[in-house]
């Protein structure tokens, strides 16, 4: 499957081309991030495409909250960056043991990751985002991760950040933690 | 109930769920050794700094240092390699035995030669506690 | 405002953000506090070995048992119990869910406090598993009291209360987390917003309604809530109403964020249907999924 590039500046180019119209086919294309891509890059995306709004209830609310957080929020410090990763964990216990598939958006600092859900969204935006090794997490064990090279699809990447962005609905008055 | 023996065997259990934790001190006790309880990898491993048990029970679903990782570090340890281990868990010895390959291909990449063991003894976490006393008694003496 | 307040714990991590919602809260309005704990018996194989281990009967247990798990919770919780103070204690063993419940009714429980889980989870990971597990459905479906939920910390959360949202889909069941939530306003002084979302369905043949009409719905919602609600306030007049369009649980979240909400009212289930049929509704699971302030969940109006 042929690979689609995601621009700074929130345009899907194709054979080098920006892609303008009929996007949905596109959503199992791997992807691949230019350099400076941020989260509000992704935001920008979305609202150029606006099919993949359909994709969830919440991209809306982001999308205002985006463009309303733009400048009037200032970018947080208390991480270096967002990364975009896969996990396969094996999970044993409780329930019946199996595999668990999922994607997830950190933040990272001094080359570890840490959880977003503290963050107000629009503190996030002006970070550069790259996409990361996939883990493979055996029983939960939080310290000795397997890590892979993989890749991801248009479809996993904006559904997996709209999942971790649902997360974000804290009071405006909260002040960041953790 | 067995009497403590004059000087008791030690059990070292590492164990993350407070009502595992108690299960287990009162399995430990009904044979008449002494249970040292420890809610997790990091502590497990601080107590064998300072008393070298007679068997260790541990599980292996725990947050952040999961009991895999604590095993691995056991059995690779010349201090601790030789002491008695049950891997007393809900996750079923199939997905523990993957893990256990998953370490051991970690090591070679690391360059070390030590290849971890399978464990021993498997205990799930379902079976009946009669049966996990007959395998402490069996690790001990 | 709250005599007693319950909290159920297994004192693992994923009660902590749970716990210190109880000691706090139970600080403020000088409640006792129960730190609850239940053998689970049947879980491991176990229960049958532990009983007979402690007293060979289900209903007492040994001072063995309850004087361990007494340490243990103060091993746990000694920071927040050196700085609110001491709670009571009391174990059991049995079925967690039962117990709770037959205390907190037994007791005259005003408030049981409990986390979502018995484990954590990533946010990635939340999504295979029920958003909340069986022991809080259970507890939240049975109570006579009001049952906080708690899914996740909320480092800045300490007013208690300062800005209440009551959710309301107008079904019978949100009439007891009504009156919740007016008696907790009325009862602190704070602000109660009274909150419905509009979900705008698409009519025949993918047409939207027209502007007019949202509005008028808008306006009907508003006035509806006047009639059930602000009717039965008497003189508290610290209330708002606000009617927004969307799917209810973002708009809920969007509006509780935006409002600062410190405490969300929701009726445990938004359709009218008999007790025994009454699962969690969508809309709250939801909210409580990703709520960054403890969640109410109401759906008896006993013990109000």
């Amino acid at each position: 499957m042929e690979k689609i590039y995601l621009t700074e500046d929130g345009i899907i180019l194709k054979k080098g081309k920006p892609v303008t119209d009929n996007v949905l086919p596109l959503l199992s294309n791997t992807i691949e991030l230019d350099p400076g891509f941020t989260l509000a890059s992704f935001f920008a995306i979305i609202d150029r495409y606006k099919s993949f709004k359909k994709m969830s209830e919440l991209l809306e609310t982001f999308l205002t909250m985006a463009k309303a957080g733009k400048g009037q929020f200032p970018k947080t410090h208390e991480i270096e960056g967002l990364v975009f990763y896969k996990t396969i964990a094996m999970k044993g216990f409780p329930g019946k043991p199996g595999i668990q598939i999922y994607n997830s958006l950190k933040g990272i600092k001094n080359k570890r990751t840490k959880a977003l859900k503290f963050f107000q969204m629009e503190s996030l935006l002006e970070h550069e985002l790259i996409l990361g090794d996939l883990k493979h997490i055996v029983f939960g064990d939080g310290q000795d991760m397997f890590t892979y090279e993989t890749f991801y699809t248009l479809f996993e990447f904006i559904e997996g950040i709209t999942w971790e962005m649902s997360f974000n609905f804290n009071p405006l008055q909260c002040s960041i933690r953790g | 109930m067995e009497k403590p023996h004059k000087e008791s065997k030690i059990v070292l259990v590492i164990e993350d769920e407070m009502d595992m934790r108690f299960y287990l001190m009162a399995l430990v006790k009904s044979l008449g050794f002494e249970p040292i309880l420890t809610r997790n990898g990091f502590q497990g491993l601080d107590v064998l700094d300072t008393v070298r048990p007679d068997l260790i029970i541990l599980d292996v679903m725990m947050p952040e240092k999961g009991g895999a990782l604590v095993y691995q570090e056991l059995k690779i340890d010349p201090r601790y390699r030789d002491i008695p281990l049950i891997v007393f868990s809900g996750v079923d010895p199939d997905s523990f035995v993957h893990y256990v390959k998953m370490l051991n291909t970690g090591q070679k990449e690391k360059g070390q030669k030590e290849k971890i063991p399978f464990p021993e003894y498997y205990v799930e976490k379902s079976a009946d506690p009669e049966y996990l006393k007959k395998i402490i008694k069996k690790c001990i003496h | 405002m709250f005599k007693k307040i319950l909290f159920a714990t297994n004192a693992s991590p994923a009660c902590d953000a749970a716990a210190k919602i109880a000691f706090e809260l139970a600080e403020k309005y000088e409640s006792e506090l129960i730190l609850f704990h239940v053998f689970a018996e049947p879980s491991h194989g176990s229960g049958a070995f532990v009983t007979d281990y402690v007293t060979g009967e289900k209903e007492s247990v040994g001072p063995d048992y309850g004087d361990w798990v007494k340490e243990e919770m103060k091993t746990t919780y000694e920071p927040l119990i050196q700085k609110h103070g001491e709670p009571t204690y009391e174990t059991l063993i049995g079925i967690p869910s039962t117990e709770i419940l037959r205390y907190a009714r037994k007791n005259e429980v005003d408030c049981i406090i409990m986390g979502a889980h018995a484990r954590q989870d990533d946010p990635g990971a939340a999504r295979f598993r029920g958003i909340v597990g069986t022991t809080m459905q259970k507890v939240a479906l049975w109570a006579k009291c009001p049952v906080l939920i708690i899914s996740r910390p909320c480092e800045t959360c300490f007013w208690y209360f300062n800005q209440i949202v009551f959710g309301t889909d107008f079904s019978k069941a949100s009439m007891s987390a009504f009156q919740f939530a007016y008696k907790m306003a009325d009862h602190i002084g704070c602000k109660l917003h009274l909150f419905h979302a509009l979900n705008i369905e698409t009519s025949q043949a993918g047409v939207s309604p027209g502007q007019k009409s949202i509005e008028e719905m808008i306006q009907n919602a508003k006035e509806k809530m006047e009639t059930l609600y602000v009717s039965k306030m008497e003189n508290f007049d610290n209330y708002e109403i606000s009617v927004w369009e969307g799917v209810p649980y973002v708009e809920l979240l969007k509006f509780a964020r935006e409002t600062s909400g410190d405490l969300i009212v929701m009726a445990h289930h938004a359709r009218e249907v008999e007790i025994e049929d009454a699962v969690m509704g969508s809309t709250v699971e939801q909210v409580v999924l990703r709520s960054a302030c403890p969640v109410a969940s109401v759906n008896k109006p006993d013990r109000l």
